[in-house]
């Protein structure tokens, strides 16, 4: 048994962004992951997507990868799963975090850095609308948000607060290319529209160098992983904080209980994925940021809440695919950024607050298979008419906020050992297919006046779970305190999704680390 | 080295089921030392040792003693049979026959060597009245096993690995054509896997106790034998095959006006009465003694095939040409094998008969979109599965790449007429792949 200052469970962006006040403040830090290691990104000498597309003798190397694990089905999820991560990087997370699934997907990765070795660094801020509902003022919310912006490298289009929230520090905005920076011209000359706003995305992508991280060479392939750092992945904060004396990190150990004694201190059961081997740490504060899932399983087996209904919020997501003939025939472009390049936020419901919110990602970034098998033709005509219609069009990823999911977790306790299980069950609201139709429809139009064109039959509407935006399960302000300290077990902070209070339709993460630096900061004060 | 395994003598190591016992018994850390005429290819020369021996001569004593790599051997598995090459041959004097005394040697040496476990590979057609010499031979080298630990296994029919012995057979007749004429096709027979048999071995040669005389090494459930053939032609060779059931007695009164004609091939009596002759018997207890679990038979079969890869090799060929338009590469083709490998069912499916003539006929024969996979299994893949992973790959060949991915661009005109062309020629292939879908389904 060791004894450490606190405890932070889990290297994701919450996990390392709680971490950085603290140790900043000179307390003691011992972070626990359940992953070995992080993603190896691509070769620094990987070819960029145009010349891996020439067919070159080693292209599959790049492509497929040398153990082939690129062939895995990566239907109805990002491709980016099948191209960049490894085969075993989503693998076991639903049996050793002890999940059991129903209706809804559930995908995380013990590794070192959670998704954020996969991510698409998308980081819209939230905006006062947004956090109605957050038992906090939002000033406190944006100095954290300016110094997570500064941190992790920021880039994006100036005055970009209608879309994307709150004002940081940004980098410039890496140059547009082929369908978005058409349909952005387009949208620039035709601005008015009430109801819809575009912007560039604000990605978590370095257009200029920043401390030892390089800028991003626009090489197409970042699907395939990024092999400069210049995407953000919170395993370079890992490292970073490595080098720090008051730092230490536990990698490859799950946490898989957390118990509190009367004099309050609390005691982590951690097992050692390589050996089995069940050791306990002891702390009288745990920072927990295993994500919301794992996290909202360690809190409520602690606080011993067997088979009562939760609810928690989720995104439903809902693709599309627009096309622009005035680019059919042009050459994909040479250079440009693979991941979302524009991001919009559009009005489905008479409150603001209910926008949903959208990237736009250019499909000559994407790897033509995956979009080909979706095509009610033959392949090599399904072949021959992408080709066509690559250079011409973008997929849609449209979140809708976390009022229209209808999901419950509840803890049940396997009988046979003891250990408990968090029964996940998905839902969206009832009335979900009118709001996507509504949603459909308002979208199809405001792209029609932009010169795109929605493809008919290419809207699809996620599994619960798969957009993998959920949050709430122990909300600020009611389960946790302001500092998402769990109510009646004080020391006990949870920084990860499960505290946030509203779940908007934007992406979250950088909230989630803005939230986790504030409360990071907080907690440095009190010790 | 660990070899904590144990130290088995082998007779047979060349025959088809020692082949595969070797092989597990190596990788399951025992030493082994081999009997038999030529050398059995080995490779580790702390695990292996070979001494010149055939049936019917006394065995060597240095094979069963000790030196400082070999500890002391521990049983024998006696798999070696010697086959006649015609009935004349077949003694009514039994006692000649070189089985029997080759193994009363055997069990000499085993006795002077202290060796008490004798493992000899019986047959489940070993029965004093069996039809069969062969039958009748196995039931008298049974009555030989006298000491405590001197055990028959009695196997059944075995199948899969390698393509030798009876499996080859087997293989061979259900390849010829998609009609057989067959006698006694309704005979049950109980099938086992030849890595099940191996390990069954093993564990005879190990288990601290035996608690019987003899233990049927075979599948529980019968199997006719027609089924058995079929089975193959589907599962291993995704074939369809057609039993025509023939009478058994007019066979052998064909075979007895035939034996007068000059010029006609050789029948062998002897099989047909060993197919006759098989009865089935309870297994359960003795597998289950062992602690050993076959394989399911039909599932089994679908793993095997030295002939799976030849298959593999085709349908990557066909593939990659039908999406890249050209012959693949020996590379390609060889990955697309090893991807089947690795992410699919590493099966062969079943492709359109036209397509693996000219490959761009594939067309006529691509699967309809479905909106959900009707999958028979999960884990049998299906044509579009097997498309998808090939497209893959096509990605990564040039002529995929420059069909897929346009750098240089196109006049707006050429693309329109491209497109309604293609959407002409799809839409006169539609009918054609609505009959093919449901042919190939």
């Amino acid at each position: 048994m060791s004894k450490a200052q606190i405890i932070v469970i889990g290297s994701g962006p919450a996990g390392v962004s709680a971490a950085w006040p603290l140790v900043e403040a000179g307390i003691r830090v011992l972070m626990i992951d359940a992953g070995f290691s992080a993603l190896s990104p691509p070769s620094i000498d990987r070819p960029d997507l145009m010349s891996m597309r020439k067919g070159d003798k080693n292209s599959w190397r790049d492509l497929l990868k040398s153990d082939l694990s690129g062939l895995r089905n990566a239907s109805g999820t990002s491709p980016k799963l099948r191209c960049a991560a490894d085969a075993n990087f989503l693998q076991n997370y639903e049996e050793l975090n002890r999940l059991e699934t129903n209706n809804y997907s559930t995908f995380g990765a013990l590794a070192v850095g959670g998704l954020s070795n996969v991510w698409g660094a998308a980081v819209p801020a939230f905006d006062n609308t947004d956090l109605e509902g957050f038992p906090f003022q939002a000033e406190e919310l944006s100095e954290s948000y300016s110094s997570v912006a500064k941190r992790i490298g920021i880039s994006g289009e100036p005055n970009d607060e209608a879309v994307q929230g709150f004002k940081v520090l940004m980098q410039p905005g890496i140059p547009l290319a082929g369908f978005s920076s058409a349909f952005h011209k387009r949208y620039q000359e035709n601005q008015g529209r009430v109801d819809f706003k575009m912007t560039r995305s604000r990605l978590a992508v370095l257009s200029q160098k920043l401390g030892d991280r390089e800028a991003c060479i626009e090489d197409g392939a970042c699907m395939w992983g990024c092999t400069n750092g210049a995407v953000y992945n919170s395993a370079f904060d890992v490292e970073k904080l490595k080098k720090r004396p008051d730092f230490k990190l536990i990698s490859g150990h799950l946490a898989e209980s957390l118990e509190r004694n009367n004099d309050g201190e609390y005691t982590l059961n951690v097992r050692d994925r390589k050996s089995s081997k069940v050791s306990t740490y002891t702390a009288n504060t745990i920072v927990l940021a295993a994500g919301t899932l794992p996290s909202t399983r360690l809190v409520l087996a602690l606080q011993k809440r067997f088979e009562e209904d939760i609810p928690f919020l989720t995104s439903p997501g809902l693709a599309s695919v627009f096309c622009m003939p005035g680019m059919l025939g042009s050459p994909l472009p040479e250079k440009m950024l693979g991941l979302s390049q524009l991001s919009f936020r559009i009005g489905v419901d008479d409150f603001a607050r209910n926008d949903a919110f959208g990237l736009l990602f250019d499909a000559a970034a994407m790897p033509a298979p995956d979009l080909i098998s979706h095509m009610p033709f033959t392949l090599p005509a399904g072949i021959k008419l992408l080709r066509a219609l690559l250079p011409a069009l973008s997929i849609a990823l449209v979140y809708l906020p976390g009022e229209y999911g209808r999901c419950r977790v509840k803890l049940s306790r396997d009988d046979e050992d003891a250990q408990s299980k968090l029964k996940i069950t998905g839902g969206y609201a009832t009335d979900i297919g009118t709001i996507t139709d509504k949603l459909e429809k308002k979208l199809a139009q405001e792209f029609r006046h932009l010169g795109a064109f929605r493809l008919p039959g290419a809207t699809q509407l996620y599994q619960p779970g798969a957009a993998n935006h959920h949050a709430g399960t122990l909300p600020m302000g009611s389960e946790t305190n302001s500092f998402g300290e769990v109510v009646g077990f004080p020391g006990l902070y949870v920084v990860d999704g499960s505290v946030l209070s509203r779940l908007p339709a934007k992406n979250l993460t950088f909230t989630i680390m803005a939230n986790a630096d504030r409360i990071g900061r907080h907690v440095a004060k009190k010790c | 080295m660990n070899t904590s395994g144990g130290h088995i003598v082998l007779t047979g190591a060349s025959g088809y089921i020692g082949r595969h016992f070797l092989k597990l018994a190596l990788l399951s850390n025992f030493q082994v030392t081999i009997l038999s005429r030529r050398p059995v290819a080995f490779c580790d020369k702390s695990l292996t040792r070979w001494f010149d021996w055939s049936l019917g001569k006394p065995p060597p004593d240095e094979a069963f003693q000790t030196n400082n790599t070999f500890s002391a051997p521990t049983a024998i598995v006696h798999l070696a049979h010697a086959w006649y090459d015609n009935d004349d041959e077949q003694r009514d004097n039994r006692a000649d026959d070189i089985n029997i005394f080759g193994m009363k040697l055997l069990i000499k040496a085993a006795h002077t060597h202290r060796i008490q476990r004798f493992i000899f590979a019986s047959s489940m057609a070993a029965r004093e009245d069996a039809p069969n010499f062969y039958g009748r031979t196995k039931w008298d080298l049974e009555q030989l096993l006298e000491g405590l630990d001197e055990v028959a296994a009695r196997i059944g029919l075995v199948y899969g690995g390698q393509q030798a012995g009876l499996w080859k057979t087997l293989c061979t007749i259900v390849k010829m054509s998609p009609l057989l004429p067959m006698v006694e096709s309704g005979r049950p027979s109980q099938p086992i896997h030849v890595d099940d048999v191996s390990e069954g071995l093993i564990r005879l040669a190990t288990m601290e106790k035996l608690n019987r005389k003899v233990y049927r090494l075979a599948d529980p459930v019968p199997v006719p034998f027609g089924r058995i053939l079929q089975l193959i032609a589907k599962q291993t060779f995704s074939r369809s095959l057609i039993i025509i059931p023939i009478s058994f007695r007019l066979v052998m009164k064909l075979l007895d006006i035939l034996k007068y004609l000059p010029f006609i091939a050789e029948i062998n009596r002897e099989r047909l009465l060993g197919l006759s002759g098989i009865l089935t018997s309870e297994s359960e207890n003795d597998l289950e003694d062992i602690g050993l679990q076959l394989r399911d038979f039909s599932e089994g079969l679908s793993y095997e095939h030295p002939q799976r890869r030849r298959l593999l090799l085709r349908e990557g060929r066909v593939m990659l040409h039908y999406l890249t338009g050209e012959k693949p590469s020996g590379g390609a083709i060889r990955r697309y094998v090893r991807g089947v490998i690795a992410y699919g069912d590493s099966r062969p499916v079943r492709l359109p008969l036209p397509a693996t003539i000219w490959p761009p006929l594939f067309r006529f024969f691509a699967p309809l979109p479905r909106r959900e996979t009707n999958k028979q299994s999960p884990h049998r893949d299906t044509l579009e599965d097997r498309l998808s992973i090939a497209l893959k790959f096509a990605e990564t060949t040039t002529a995929g790449a420059v069909r897929m991915y346009d750098y240089r661009g196109t006049s707006k005109f050429g693309v329109i007429i491209g497109l309604a062309y293609m959407l002409v020629v799809e839409a006169i292939l539609f009918p054609l792949r609505i009959i093919s879908d449901w042919r190939y389904r």
